[in-house]
């Protein structure tokens, strides 16, 4: 075993000790167990392994392309894949920039042609949704906040006693 | 950016034309039973430890133009073993650390008084295990408590320091050096039972 990985924890690595200066127990110890453990013979593997591992391999090998990872895909398809995610997030990103430009310029949305449908039914619903909940008492908010932070803690404690239960029995 | 992707494609190309499955497997053969040895080690269980042998051999795939006859494949496999094998405890401890920290706290209570009833050193020389006791200390190794195996197998088995467990295991280097006392103790401890049990 390395003393010399365990710098500063015993007497016996630092430079300059007497040689009489006994090790500690606990460098005795380590040593002990260093030995005992090493005298384990080291499990071999199943012979499920190596066929498991090739049986994999050959899957894979045999997968059309688009079911294979991406850096897996033929070159022109990852060129082609490049562009059209680009253009997707670009033209994405041109839509979102026209539709706020577009509500930001109307401060009412009666009778706004060029406004998109789908961002001022958004708005009206998120308008909506917060006028009942200003309208609600605080007591409310209160109950429901605790009672769902209970049901929720509730449910992940029951999940995890039942896979500790099922993962104790396994072993 | 470019530079890299242009190396990573090169890489790509190579093993296409030139990995070998006959070449792999013997590979596989020559290293199964290292990678397998460290898998069950570190995670304890079989079942585990065949899946993460398995990945760490498709990961040796998917570098196999480098690792291909070249003698630190061994190395470079070992490791990868062990790291996916922390990867994995760490998503499983992340996900129920705090119950699992509940539950560490109740069975680090078992190990008071150790020390105090630990034989002299004296006593133990010139240990070489019989074939049972082997047994009972692997058997022994496999029940220690997580924490305290993981640390014990790091340091004892893939040679790294307090410093650098404690690093890989995201705890204090006090903690570190706790388990692994701990986890020495007991196995000891066991030993010498059994020692009384029979007489020995």
């Amino acid at each position: 075993m390395n003393d010399e990985r365990d710098q500063g924890r015993g007497l016996a690595g630092r430079p300059g000790t007497a040689p009489a200066l006994r090790q500690t127990e606990t460098d005795l110890l380590a040593e002990r167990a260093h030995r005992m453990l090493r005298q384990l013979p080291a499990r071999r593997a199943p012979a499920t392994l190596a066929p498991r591992v090739m049986a994999e391999l050959a899957r894979r090998a045999k997968l059309i392309w688009y079911r294979r990872p991406w850096t897996d895909w033929p070159e022109l398809m990852r060129w082609l894949s490049t562009f059209l995610l680009a253009g997707i997030v670009a033209g994405t990103l041109r839509l979102i920039e026209g539709g706020w430009s577009a509500t930001k310029a109307s401060p009412s949305l009666a009778g706004v042609e060029d406004v998109p449908a789908f961002l001022s039914a958004a708005e009206t619903c998120t308008r909506s949704l917060l006028t009942v909940a200003q309208s609600l008492p605080s007591t409310w908010w209160l109950v429901g906040g605790s009672a769902f932070g209970i049901i929720a803690l509730g449910t992940l404690g029951l999940g995890t006693a039942a896979w500790r239960l099922v993962r104790s029995s396994a072993q | 950016m470019f530079p890299g992707m242009m190396r990573a494609h090169a890489r790509f190309r190579r093993v296409r034309m030139t990995a070998d499955p006959a070449q792999f497997e013997t590979f596989l053969q020559q290293y199964q039973d290292m990678v397998y040895a460290t898998a069950f080690r570190l995670l304890g269980r079989e079942a585990e430890a065949e899946d993460v042998s398995q990945e760490a051999f498709l990961r040796a795939w998917n570098h196999w133009d480098e690792l291909a006859g070249s003698a630190t494949a061994g190395g470079w496999l070992k490791t990868v073993t062990r790291n996916l094998c922390l990867n994995h405890l760490e998503r499983y401890r992340n996900r129920w650390r705090f119950f699992s920290d509940l539950k560490s706290s109740d069975a680090s209570d078992d190990d008071e008084g150790l020390e105090a009833t630990f034989a002299a050193p004296e006593t133990l020389d010139a240990e070489v295990l019989t074939g049972d006791q082997r047994q009972l200390l692997e058997e022994a190794l496999l029940k220690l408590p997580a924490n305290q195996r993981l640390a014990l197998v790091l340091y004892h088995y893939e040679d790294l320091d307090y410093a650098e467990i404690a690093s890989r295991l995201k705890v204090s280097l006090g903690k570190v050096k706790t388990d692994i006392h701990r986890a020495r103790a007991a196995l000891l401890k066991k030993l010498q039972l059994k020692r009384q049990e029979l007489g020995v």
